[in-house]
């Protein structure tokens, strides 16, 4: 597959990539390669669980391969990918509470690997982090969906189902709290 | 503190990596499942459940309707055969009146006339 088939499988919505001139296995590692950490990220926000996020983008390349006749409807790829992968985390979740784990769900900072931050205080990074996955669950798909994705408001909105003020304010609330989170450490 | 400063510090200081080989197992997964798909032999020429669903369903359609219409038109012989109103009670009784005056004209036509009869029940000879 030549990177103009990719560009245009992009460009122009999901129905270009499955044409017959373009195998879909190469089309679905082409889509891998280009969204699935941003995926992987955004389904870990929203699950705590590396576990569960690899499940949540594995559903997503299943669902693509499973229905992709019915996806020539689908006009934009990222929205299309962002919206599944959050269906799917969101369900992970719901049968989680069903098996009375929600106790564990708690951010547990041992089972999230992460590197260390370069350049900055290793302790303000620390409790950036600690503030970060410690925010509500929908401030922080927002605040991934803004800072990691770059995203703008009306995206966030749409991939999220909600209105644009809407995904503005959580993302207002997140950083305050991430603001605070560090301004509370500093005074300490 | 601003907004984008907070931006830049949570970037580097959350920076989570996919397990090790999450790609391998979700890109075979796919490529299985393609495969599968691929393989997938027709039955009876029909591929896919909904063609065979709404075959069976016009399949039903017409043996429904086959049997019903062998059902009426048992019923309308049997009611034809056993009813006795008034149409082919008439009919019979006309035909036996015809029936009678025949008779009654041969025998007008012999010599003896109605007293054949009681010769042949009376003496058991011509």
């Amino acid at each position: 597959m030549t990177d103009s088939d990719t560009k245009t499988a992009v460009t122009f919505g999901i129905s270009a990539l499955w044409s017959r001139s373009v195998p879909a296995e190469d089309v679905l590692e082409q889509l891998y390669d280009q969204y699935a950490h941003s995926l992987f990220r955004y389904a870990l926000a929203l699950t705590s669980c590396e576990d569960d996020a690899e499940d949540a983008v594995q559903e997503v390349f299943a669902r693509l391969t499973r229905e992709r006749k019915r996806l020539k409807s689908v006009e934009s790829i990222k929205a299309y990918l962002y919206t599944s992968v959050r269906n799917a985390a969101y369900s992970i979740l719901r049968s989680r509470r069903r098996r009375d784990d929600l106790e564990e769900a708690v951010v547990h900072e041992d089972r999230i690997r992460c590197q260390p931050g370069h350049g900055e205080c290793e302790i303000q990074a620390m409790v950036l982090r600690e503030a970060f996955l410690q925010i509500p669950l929908e401030q922080r798909e927002v605040l991934v969906l803004k800072v990691f994705d770059g995203m703008t408001f009306a995206e966030i909105a749409e991939t999220i189902g909600t209105s644009i003020n809407t995904a503005a304010s959580r993302y207002r609330y997140g950083i305050e709290r991430l603001r605070r989170a560090l301004e509370e450490d500093h005074n300490e | 503190m601003n907004d984008k400063r907070i931006e830049e510090m949570l970037q580097t200081s959350w920076t989570p990596q996919e397990p090790d080989g999450m790609r391998d197992r979700i890109l075979r997964q796919t490529r299985e499942e393609l495969s599968r798909k691929k393989n997938r032999r027709p039955l009876f020429g029909v591929i896919g459940w909904k063609p065979a669903l709404v075959g069976l369903a016009i399949l039903t359609i017409l043996v429904t309707g086959a049997f019903d219409s062998m059902y009426q038109s048992r019923i309308s012989a049997m009611v034809d055969g056993s009813n006795p109103g008034m149409i082919p009670s008439a009919m019979c009784k006309v035909d036996l009146m015809n029936r009678k005056y025949e008779l009654d004209r041969l025998l007008a036509m012999t010599d003896a006339g109605y007293g054949l009869l009681d010769d042949i029940e009376g003496n058991g000879t011509l």
